[in-house]
């Protein structure tokens, strides 16, 4: 599947600014220095981040993630936003074969694993909060009475989206012994 | 009976080692033996992780986990302890979700003593996936340490697997201290 990859870096990560884009495969020094470089980076244009066959990733999408993970475990440094993109990049080439196999499911089901999802989130104000901070990263509004129902209704959207790379990935665990 | 000038007279075997006996009796009963239990550490943990989905970049994911731990020690004489039953133990919940299996990795035991000396040893088992709500048997060490010193701090470590699906994908380490 690696062999038919193309994953096309834009300037964000490879060539807008070559002191900066060195930084991601290099000592980049002082983190914080190096994360406002990858925040200025991720807002000076609506364009895609990276492809991946064809398929874009979200400039506002890539920025939002390193903004909850900041506000959640620290200073971002390198390695971290490296493993961030190396982790969205996975996620789309295993849904692109999952898609490829026809593997899905129904919405109903999407519905269900949402609720459970937010049952466990709400566990725990770290994690609910980082989804909220995502929620309001794409213009809902917590103080909104119907915030919940519009957080579920985006969340079901993307379960349904991101399912054949999730059934895809308990298939290939259930062929190995589910390990 | 007589030798070289020297008096010498025969001790019955019995005797001898009633006396040995006696000796080790009373420095046991200084250093009575001693049950360990852990005082810090013990207990529940709850933990973030991050999940790409696809249309939201990252969302996170709550795990928790419990873990409780116990060993014995009994001082053999008055500079070594023995300590034995360690065991290490809780559950993981969920132990699968959105990020893969969830599982403990238990790092090594590691030991030191009042003197100053330092003793490493492993576990039986380095980690396993552990049902949710399940005390997880595979963390069970029995294995046995002697110590040198007058007193003796355990430390237990471990982390969490979250699999290879979320970021982070091994959680903080968390140790758990015994104390004799």
């Amino acid at each position: 599947m690696l062999r038919r990859v193309k994953v096309v870096l834009l300037a964000a990560i490879i060539s807008l600014s070559p002191g900066i884009g060195a930084k991601i495969l290099r000592d980049a020094g002082p983190p914080p220095v190096w994360a406002e470089g990858v925040m200025l980076l991720a807002t000076t244009s609506g364009t895609p981040v990276a492809w991946v066959n064809e398929e874009p990733i979200d400039r506002e999408i890539f920025r939002s993630s390193l903004q909850t993970i900041e506000a959640t475990m620290g200073p971002l440094d390198p390695e971290t936003i490296q493993q961030v993109f190396n982790l969205i990049v996975q996620q789309i080439l295993l849904n692109q074969e999952g898609q490829r196999r026809g593997l899905g499911i129904p919405r109903e089901q999407a519905r269900q694993e949402v609720q459970a999802y937010l049952e466990r989130t709400r566990r725990d104000p770290t994690a609910w909060g980082a989804l909220v901070r995502q929620a309001e990263a794409r213009g809902l509004r917590p103080g909104d009475p119907d915030f919940l129902s519009q957080l579920t209704a985006q969340l079901e959207e993307s379960f349904v989206r991101s399912a054949p790379g999730r059934k895809l990935v308990a298939e290939i665990r259930k062929e190995a012994g589910g390990d | 009976m007589i030798l070289d000038g020297k008096r010498y007279e025969r001790e019955e075997p019995s005797q001898n080692r009633l006396m040995k006996t006696r000796q080790v009796s009373t420095r046991m009963l200084a250093f009575p033996i001693a049950n360990s239990r852990a005082v810090s550490g013990d207990g529940y943990w709850p933990e973030v992780t991050y999940h790409p989905l696809e249309g939201w970049g990252f969302v996170p994911i709550y795990y928790g986990h419990r873990a409780n731990v116990n060993a014995s020690t009994r001082r053999i004489s008055s500079y070594n302890v023995y300590v034995s039953e360690q065991t290490f133990g809780g559950w993981v919940y969920p132990s699968e979700t959105e990020c893969g299996l969830s599982a403990w990795i238990l790092t090594q035991a590691y030991w030191y003593d009042a003197c100053g000396a330092h003793y490493i040893s492993g576990w039986y088992s380095t980690g396993t996936i552990c049902p949710p709500e399940y005390s997880c048997e595979n963390f069970r060490s029995t294995q046995a340490f002697f110590l040198g010193g007058f007193s003796i701090y355990g430390s237990f470590q471990s982390r969490l697997w979250y699999g290879n699906g979320c970021f982070p994908n091994i959680g903080p380490i968390h140790e758990i201290r015994v104390y004799p």
